[in-house]
């Protein structure tokens, strides 16, 4: 399936690149938890070329803070904050985010399921909101649970609906990685990462990622 | 010397709470790497076809070797000491599957002791001579004596923090002790 996608991207037109990322969560206190993310996107191959002709490029980087409730009745629900700089142009883009997620185990896959609302404000653009849910899962490949030193499966599916001057689309994104979860504090995740923009209409972007991925719990 | 004495309770509560905690790791093995009597007491109870897997589990209470197999009545567990001595056998079963005079225990347990609760897993594990529990799980008649308890794996609500528990509870439904379950972080599935 993987390779399909790889031979749809090169023919269609399409991106194919590389994301790494840096995932950091911190307690505050005993109420909340925050996550801050880094991430970056280097285009390896794109169809068509920009607009100077180039196929590969450093595409943007993003950074994201989302604050979640640790306990209580707001428990699992979070806000935050993200900023782009894409290199396009060298604007930036602002984000709002609001999220509830929650984990369920059975058997021994370790799901996951996240529900977010956000809004997307860049200057010269009408506001973007999405609706999104994703569910992951991970499977050890050793034993029952995952433990330290063991490596996991990570599979996750999200949905995203997209209103913005008020047209609607669809996004759907897809990821397999394989981690290794080297400790509680630290898991190392190298997967693919398909993406499908504006499915709705003419102009669907098939997106590839390869993804490295550093979570750490300070 | 007020103040070391009240550091040192500080302590021993530390410890005594950190003691309250359920720490495991379990790795998979192949039966070849379990011992041959665990093995060998595996093929007695459930025969050589039974579809079985080892783990090996470190705890903080010592290193054991865990046979699960899956059949019609729920999963087994059957624990063992790195030397094949048998340690207990676990089966999980539904909430209507214990008697109602044992549930009825237990429940009124976790509603005094938490603001709300959820039971998620009910084990019920026996103790005793290998041939004792043989005769159990086998259905024949049973000439030693075993004990029954019941391991609960729930949530509880206690002031809106809902946190997951190992409760184990004896053969009548009265509470023995209750572990807290520390999770796993889920921090890279849900960012």
């Amino acid at each position: 399936m993987l390779f399909l996608l790889v031979v749809n991207c090169a023919n269609a037109q399409n991106r194919f690149g590389i994301m790494p990322q840096f995932n950091g969560s911190f307690k505050v206190g005993d109420l909340l938890k925050v996550n801050a993310k880094l991430e970056n996107r280097f285009i390896f191959y794109q169809n068509p070329a920009n607009d100077l002709g180039g196929r590969s490029e450093y595409e943007r980087t993003d950074i994201e803070l989302v604050a979640a409730a640790s306990r209580g009745y707001l428990k699992n629900f979070g806000v935050g904050y993200l900023v782009r700089r894409s290199d396009i142009d060298g604007r930036f883009l602002h984000r709002l985010i609001q999220q509830y997620s929650l984990g369920q185990k059975i058997g021994g896959l370790q799901f996951a399921h996240r529900f977010r609302t956000d809004q997307t404000f860049e200057k010269d653009e009408e506001v973007q909101y999405r609706l999104r849910y994703r569910i992951s899962f991970e499977k050890p490949l050793s034993g029952l649970q995952v433990d330290p030193r063991e490596y996991y499966l990570k599979f996750n599916n999200e949905y995203l609906g997209v209103l913005q001057a008020r047209k609607t689309n669809l996004e759907i994104r897809l990821l397999t990685a394989i981690g290794y979860n080297h400790s509680e504090d630290d898991q190392i995740e190298l997967g693919l990462d398909y993406r499908a923009e504006n499915i709705i209409g003419n102009s669907t972007e098939n997106l590839l990622w390869l993804t490295i991925g550093w979570y750490h719990k300070f | 010397m007020k103040k070391y004495g009240l550091c040192l309770v500080f302590v021993l509560i530390y410890l005594f709470s950190a003691a309250q905690q359920k720490y495991e790791r379990e790795t998979g093995i192949n039966s070849s790497q379990a011992p041959d009597t665990a093995v060998s007491y595996m093929e007695k109870l459930f025969g050589t076809d039974a579809r079985v897997r080892w783990y090996r589990e470190e705890s903080l209470q010592g290193i054991t070797v865990e046979a699960k197999t899956k059949l019609a009545e729920g999963t087994y567990s059957v624990k063992f000491d790195t030397t094949g001595r048998l340690i207990d056998i676990e089966l999980t079963q539904r909430e209507k599957e214990v008697s109602d005079k044992v549930m009825e225990q237990i429940s009124s347990h976790l509603a005094s002791a938490y603001d709300r609760y959820r039971i998620r897993k009910i084990q019920v594990q026996w103790t005793g001579a290998p041939e004792t529990l043989y005769q159990l799980i086998t259905g024949k008649s049973v000439e030693g004596r075993y004990t029954v308890r019941y391991e609960i794996e729930h949530f509880g609500r206690i002031r809106r923090d809902s946190k997951p528990y190992e409760s184990l509870f004896d053969s009548e439904g009265k509470h023995i002790e209750t572990k807290e379950i520390i999770p796993r972080s889920i921090n890279h599935l849900i960012y």
